[in-house]
């Protein structure tokens, strides 16, 4: 029997994101501006620095991390916390930023939200904050 | 004894029913909540949802008024307190409300201590902001009433999303 081809489309859009933590939190960023990912050394610059948060007291156990980033100064290697994995988003679960969290909040990276069942992942975008911090 | 004819009755009635005057008052719907031992409220048409429980989630960054965001039904709403920019002091109140609030083109989650009524409330039971008001709150005033004998403060939504979105609170 010859099976018709589907007429609905089973393309299901996504974005792939490597998410980190970061001063507690979890955090993200587009898969396709990490250039790699290798063992923490100490002349990456700490994402907490970057953006601007306290360093949380992080256990021993948990493993950091560098991630190279792309970057328009060239590759920046920050260092991050674990768990540091490759996901896949669905389009449906990112969110721009609400008007009030967009013009109050003070990490001018962060990008987009992502509302899983898990909670909120905050999308970053090294080359949105501030050269200087760079 | 007059005769009086149907005619006549009817129309004396249809008489009667023109003079008829309409006196309904104009009415404005008010949501009223308290924020510590205060009363506020918005105009009604503002407020789109009112959500008893909601799980905020926090978001980094972000000053200590503004509480996070909340999931409703897949989109993400943030969520503000308003104390800080009405100088209250903070209160923990355990049966809070979240009112989904929609003024000058932003909308977000503004944290309430409690949901007093919604009511409808003749517009000219809402007299002007008096003259005595405190300088933070002329702007966002924008009339006062009484309501089961408490004094109400109506609050403009659009002013204070802009105030809030300017730094302020």
């Amino acid at each position: 029997m010859n099976e018709k081809p589907s007429t609905t489309s089973q393309f299901r859009p996504i974005l792939q994101v490597v998410s980190f933590t970061a001063a507690g939190h979890r955090f993200a960023v587009e898969a396709a501006s990490v250039r790699a990912q290798h063992s923490a050394t100490d002349d990456a610059i700490p994402a907490e620095e970057l953006l601007g948060l306290p360093d949380a007291c992080i256990a021993d156990t948990i493993t950091r991390r560098v991630l190279i980033i792309r970057h328009a100064t060239g590759d920046l290697p920050i260092r991050v916390a674990g768990p540091v994995s490759l996901s896949e988003l669905s389009l449906d679960d990112l969110h721009p930023l609400p008007d009030l969290l967009a013009a109050r909040c003070k990490i001018n990276g962060i990008r987009a939200l992502s509302a899983g069942l898990d909670g909120i992942t905050v999308l970053i975008d090294f080359c949105f904050l501030n050269q200087n911090e760079a | 004894m007059s005769e009086t004819t149907l005619d006549q009755v009817l129309a004396r009635r249809h008489e009667a029913h023109q003079n008829i005057i309409d006196v309904d008052e104009p009415t404005t719907k008010l949501v009223i909540f308290a924020l510590g031992n205060k009363w506020f409220a918005f105009h009604g048409e503002r407020i789109r949802e009112i959500l008893a429980h909601a799980d905020v989630f926090f978001v980094p960054g972000c000053p200590s008024s503004l509480e996070g965001v909340i999931n409703v039904r897949g989109d993400i709403a943030s969520v503000i307190r308003l104390h800080e920019l009405l100088h209250l002091p903070e209160s923990d109140a355990a049966s809070s409300s979240i009112l989904l609030g929609y003024g000058g083109g932003i909308s977000s989650g503004i944290r309430v201590d409690r949901i007093v009524d919604v009511i409808d409330v003749p517009q000219n039971s809402i007299q002007p902001p008096p003259a005595t008001l405190p300088d933070h709150m002329r702007a966002l005033v924008l009339g006062v009433l009484r309501f089961q004998e408490q004094p109400v403060s109506l609050l403009d939504l659009d002013q204070m999303f802009a105030d809030y979105a300017r730094g302020l609170g």
